[in-house]
């Protein structure tokens, strides 16, 4: 047994499909305990018993038609035209709109690819320097992954959800932890961004058009947030509703009203939306079957014992898991280690008396580092692809972000309130 | 062969295409129906809300298929990438069958789950029989198996094309 498993490890290294070694696992685990295989299928048509996952496939299909359209473009303006009065305003209009982006794009990547060639050429055009440029358009397209509706958070809920730890676990209430995290992220870089470029001299021109015209240009994409967000904590909604009504509403608009987006070009974004969606879907069908072997045979259990004989109070804990997912970011990609790892760890979280909500912070917050750290943080390569830079140049260029970055993880980790005041726990 | 191949490849996709855009749009306009009607109708369709779990559960595997058509499939690629281009060849086709292998193993079992349902009658949507809607989950693993032994087969011609010295 161990051995296969270490077969399976290399296979997962050497780049075989996440969700095949999770199947694979699954079925030798059951084939070891004498259970029918076909119990797979079981698991996979789970999948089916969770309405809350309507709301991977409409909010992707939204965040993909927003980054085909000219919302970016108009976000940007619009940002300009509010901020531009700022010393460095530019970089501040880079950090606040890829965070609104990535909220609902949910950090695939899409936010480089749709704001960063906006946003760079822009930043060297108003003279920020190189490596200052890339570190930033680079962390930011991770940024915003606290904020509502991002998928990740959303994942997050539907995983725990599944896991049962006795307390409950609602997607709204992880919408409002993330909150002030994932501010404190914001205004963190912020003020690095600020602090950086503080000898720069005011930007005379950097505004194109005034407030106005480009709230009027925006008015169509401004609502969306309140919708996602207004609609859902008015109980008028549920998230998979709000979903729903944020995909129709994204539709009429870009396709209908705006016409950016031709009709002939939809089945293509369409297609481009649900492959991502059908990738980490597959994978969270496979791994229900893999936790499900998990449970029955007691490993959260054995786990928690083992932790519980070498960690012995609550920071500690807390100190391992910050290092064990920080290792765990920087290989595995955020919706993976969101369906194979929480069941496990959250039982034991709890043990250590770690509000589920919390840990899903702090979850995201790391990964969300795993996102920018060398050798194979996804966001570098994406960057380096784009901007046709080496690797070893956004190394260096993200480091100061990564440091900021890391401070944020800490503090959220070790000041739960962050998290949990809004939410009254 | 070639072209065969080729054929069914184009096939394929534009089925993969239709299925995809039709079952998310259906999607869409079911649930924010569901939403209008609930609100001002005082209820919904009654099956709409089972009815859109099972597209989601087609959208998923139709999508799943499409990703290792496009090579796309959540990976990690530590190893492979620091590989020379003929090691990084080898480890591609050893993973694809892996993966293939896997894949047909899961369509055969998951297609024994769907025939059991079909014998024990299981319905849905009131009175639908439920294998029909399972039977995605076997076509999918089956489609998914037949892309990687395609994979498979490319890198072998491409192995074997290249140690055949040029004249």
């Amino acid at each position: 047994m161990p051995l296969i498993g270490l077969g399976l490890l290399l296979l997962a290294l050497f780049g075989a499909p996440l969700f095949a070694i999770i199947a694979a696992s699954a079925l030798l685990g059951y084939w070891h305990a004498n259970i029918d295989l076909a119990a797979l299928a079981v698991e996979v048509y789970r999948l089916a018993e969770m309405p809350v996952l309507l709301a991977i496939p409409l909010f992707t299909l939204a965040g993909y038609l927003l980054g085909e359209s000219g919302a970016p473009k108009r976000l940007v303006s619009l940002s300009q035209a509010l901020f531009g009065w700022l010393p460095g305003s530019l970089a501040a209009v880079a950090l606040i709109t890829c965070a609104f982006f990535t909220a609902f794009t949910g950090a695939s990547g899409v936010t480089i690819i749709a704001l960063g060639a906006l946003l760079y050429p822009a930043l060297q055009q108003a003279g920020y320097d190189e490596d200052f440029n890339l570190g930033l358009i680079t962390t930011s397209g991770s940024l915003g992954l606290l904020f509502a509706p991002s998928l990740p958070l959303i994942l997050y809920g539907i995983v725990a959800q599944q896991t049962d730890v006795g307390k409950l676990v609602s997607i709204d209430q992880l919408f409002i932890a993330g909150i002030l995290p994932g501010s404190l992220m914001l205004v963190l870089l912020l003020g690095y961004c600020l602090w950086h470029n503080r000898h720069r001299v005011r930007q005379q021109q950097t505004r194109k058009v005034g407030p106005g015209r480009a709230l009027r240009e925006a008015a169509w994409e401004l609502p969306l947030p309140f919708i996602v967000l207004g609609g859902i904590y008015s109980g008028y909604f549920a998230v998979s509703e709000a979903a729903a009504v944020t995909a129709l509403y994204v539709l009429v608009v870009e396709v209908g009203i705006l016409r950016e987006i031709k009709l002939h070009q939809l089945p293509v974004i369409i297609r481009q939306s649900m492959v991502m969606v059908g990738g980490i879907l597959i994978i969270l069908g496979v791994s229900l079957a893999s936790t499900n072997y998990l449970i029955d045979a007691g490993v959260p259990e054995r786990l928690f014992v083992w932790v519980q004989e070498h960690v012995s109070s609550r920071l500690t804990f807390l100190i391992w898991l910050n290092i064990f997912l920080l290792l765990l970011g920087a290989l595995l990609d955020i919706f993976s280690a969101l369906v194979l790892v929480v069941p496990l760890i959250l039982p034991v979280a709890v043990g250590f008396n770690v509000d589920p909500l919390h840990l899903g912070i702090i979850f995201l917050a790391n990964m969300q580092i795993g996102y920018l750290t060398p050798p194979i943080g996804l966001n570098l390569f994406i960057a380096s692809y784009r901007f046709e830079k080496p690797i070893l140049t956004l190394y260096r260029a993200t480091l100061p972000f990564l440091l900021i970055l890391l401070l944020c993880v800490l503090i959220i980790t070790y000041w739960p309130w962050l998290s949990l005041g809004l939410v009254g726990r | 062969m070639k072209r065969l191949l080729e054929t069914l490849d184009r096939v394929g996709r534009g089925v993969e295409n239709l299925l995809i855009c039709s079952l998310l749009l259906t999607m869409v306009s079911l649930a924010v129906w569901q939403i209008v009607a609930r609100n001002l109708l005082g209820s919904g369709l009654l099956w709409a809300d089972e009815f859109l779990k099972i597209l989601l559960l087609w959208l998923g595997m139709v999508g799943a298929v499409a990703a290792s058509r496009e090579g796309k499939q959540i990976q990690i690629d530590v190893l492979s990438r620091l590989l020379p281009d003929r090691f990084k060849v080898m480890s591609e086709l050893v993973t694809s069958l892996f993966t293939a292998a896997v894949c047909s193993l899961c369509a055969w079992h998951a297609s024994r789950f769907v025939l059991m349902e079909r014998e024990f009658g299981s319905t849905v949507l009131g009175s639908a029989p439920a294998w029909v809607f399972e039977a995605v989950i076997p076509v999918a693993f089956g489609l998914i198996a037949y892309r990687y032994i395609v994979a498979s087969g490319r890198l072998l011609l491409g192995l074997f094309r290249e140690e055949t010295p040029c004249p």
